[in-house]
């Protein structure tokens, strides 16, 4: 029988935290590829940094994680990741790019950009516990949420996690439509060399990218940290998924992407409750869903989400 | 003084050679019409002057500036405009076709102080009525016609002394061809020195004061533009 409870539960509430996640984590890597064309290996990364940055700065202040305090943090957690996205594409992609690197070998150099960061976060994590004794491995975020009376923590959070991404839509949205530097920021993607020779300096505008890029993923990594421990691998873990989203959405429209985190979100909590538990299968099958539907979106509509929506323009 | 002088310039891309040792001067307020075979280095001369090609040596003087090793953006400070050929050298357009009219000319104004980039934008939509009606418009629903005035309103965001073309009239019919030619009179009219590239010798030399012709790379030709017909640029362009 069917039990409205219990669906809200097991469905509805898991579909759209997984969903927000994925969404908000899409939107620096679906920048990252229209900017400056690179499949970033190292992306899942930055959640990881905005998680670490939350954890010490609230260790260091509060010696914990008290209720509501991740979001004191947020703003640590923006800086942090946009700081390290700044640094990689400063010190890493931009040399690469003036040398002519294809987009394959920045793809490699992004893979070595995920081991240096996760080498960075791991060695944090050892200092952090022998030299205080803060314990930051496998940590949650869930007891930093905000509690509301006759509210679940899951409850809580598909709030919070909807409302900071419609929040960080709408500026986007507002930055890129109403402002100079969003307009500067699109003629640059649409057309790189035309904005050169009409006195843009490209290579500032996407350096200003990545910074939005890290911010909007280091949020990202406090809701991966409230359902999935907080450990050096919990960006990259998340990786594959968020790749997902991005393609379904089409690479091209950062709202493309919100969507492809919608559809990895809803089809993996529906496969699981209703595909994988019936039949008895092991959680880990639960990644074949949104990856069964990754191909057939590459096969019936090559140009994802973004595809669908420009062709509906055209008509 | 010229208002441009280049001399003796040798560029290209990267390691790619094009120019050799380019000399030329033009002079304030007038026409000069640069001429040559596909491929003869045209754009590419355009580009150097722009900061957007390699420079190996010789030197570019703008009213009296060496801009010779300036970026892109400084050398839009010191009153250069540039309309770039479509597809250009770098393979794309000439507009941002994914922005609508007004935002082409809002980018378009980058690096000019606000007040100033808005009666700009207002006079640019003056100088062609029809960009006004389009202005809400994503570029890339324009027609081939409505897509040079854009680009030549863009590149006079600036208000440059000096505003480059490249072939501004490919690909037009004859009818909007000759709007595109008025519009360039016009513009040299309010003070404005041009130096444009043209396939349609005919037309160009018509219009202009003063006539270069390159090939492979080498100036050919520099002098008064009534003094050179399609018959002497043939020949010029065979090597007789
Ligand atoms: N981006 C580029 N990289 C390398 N070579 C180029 C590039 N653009 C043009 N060239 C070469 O430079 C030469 C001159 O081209 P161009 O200046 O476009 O000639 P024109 O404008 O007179 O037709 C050609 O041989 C062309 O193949
Ligand atoms: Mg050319």
């Amino acid at each position: 029988m069917f039990n409205m409870y219990d669906f809200l539960n097991n469905v509805v509430i898991p579909a759209i935290v997984y969903s927000n996640i994925y969404a908000l984590a899409s939107i620096g890597l679906t920048m990252t590829y229209i900017t400056t064309k690179i499949p970033s290996f190292a992306h899942g990364d930055l959640a990881a940094v905005g998680a670490y940055a939350t954890f010490y700065f609230l260790y260091f202040l509060f010696g914990g994680i008290k209720p509501g305090s991740v979001y004191l943090a947020m703003p640590i957690a923006a800086l942090a990741g946009a700081a390290v996205a700044y640094l990689s594409y400063i010190g890493v992609f931009k040399p690469m790019i003036r040398r002519g690197a294809s987009v394959t070998v920045l793809m490699i150099a992004s893979f070595g950009l995920h081991f240096l960061i996760f080498g960075i976060l791991a060695i944090l994590d050892s200092i952090a516990q022998t030299v205080y004794g803060w314990s930051t491995r496998n940590y949650s975020f869930s007891t930093g949420e905000v509690q509301i009376p006759g509210l679940t923590q899951s409850e809580v959070t598909a709030i919070t996690s909807s409302v900071v991404l419609l929040l960080i839509l709408a500026a986007l949205y507002y930055l890129l439509n109403r402002t100079k530097f969003g307009v500067v920021m699109r003629a640059s993607i649409d057309n790189a060399p035309l904005a050169r020779a009409l006195g843009i300096d490209v290579e500032r505008v996407y350096a200003i990218s990545w910074l939005i890029i890290g911010a909007v993923t280091g949020i990202a990594g406090i809701y991966m940290g409230m359902i999935f421990p907080v450990t050096e691998e919990l960006g990259w873990l998340r990786l594959p998924l968020i790749f997902v989203a991005v393609i379904v959405g089409g690479l091209s429209s950062i709202y493309g992407g919100v969507i492809g985190g919608y559809i990895v979100g809803w089809s993996m909590v529906l496969g699981f409750n209703y595909i994988l538990n019936p039949l008895n299968l092991p959680p880990e099958y639960q990644l074949a869903i949104p990856f069964a539907i990754v191909i057939a979106t590459l096969l019936l509509a090559p140009q994802g989400i973004a595809g669908l929506i420009a062709a509906r323009r055209r008509t | 003084m010229p208002l441009l002088k280049i001399s003796e310039l040798n560029a290209g891309y990267g390691k790619f050679h094009v120019l050799n040792g380019i000399s030329l001067e033009v002079e304030r307020g007038e026409i000069a019409v640069l001429l040559g075979p596909n491929g003869a280095g045209k754009s590419t001369l355009l580009n150097a002057i722009a900061g957007l090609a390699t420079i190996y040596s010789g030197s570019i003087v703008v009213d009296g500036k060496d801009i010779t090793r300036s970026s892109p953006s400084e050398i839009q400070k010191i009153g250069v405009g540039y309309v770039m050929q479509s597809p250009n050298n770098f393979g794309t357009p000439n507009i941002f076709p994914e922005l609508t009219v007004r935002e082409n000319l809002v980018a378009a104004s980058v690096g000019v102080p606000q007040d100033a980039a808005e009666k700009a934008l207002e006079e640019a939509l003056g100088l062609f009525p029809k960009l006004k009606e389009l202005q809400n418009r994503k570029a890339k629903f324009l027609s081939g016609g409505e897509r040079q005035m854009l680009a030549i309103s863009m590149g006079l965001m600036k208000r440059p002394k000096l505003l480059m073309l490249d072939e501004p009239t490919a690909g037009l019919a004859p009818k909007v061809a000759s709007d595109v030619f008025s519009a360039i009179r016009s513009i040299r009219d309010m003070g404005i020195t041009i130096l444009l590239v043209e396939q349609n010798a005919r037309k160009a030399l018509e219009i202009g004061d003063r006539a270069f012709v390159m090939v492979t790379g080498r100036l050919r030709y520099s002098g008064p533009a009534k003094e050179l017909d399609e018959e002497k640029l043939g020949r010029l362009i065979m090597g007789q």
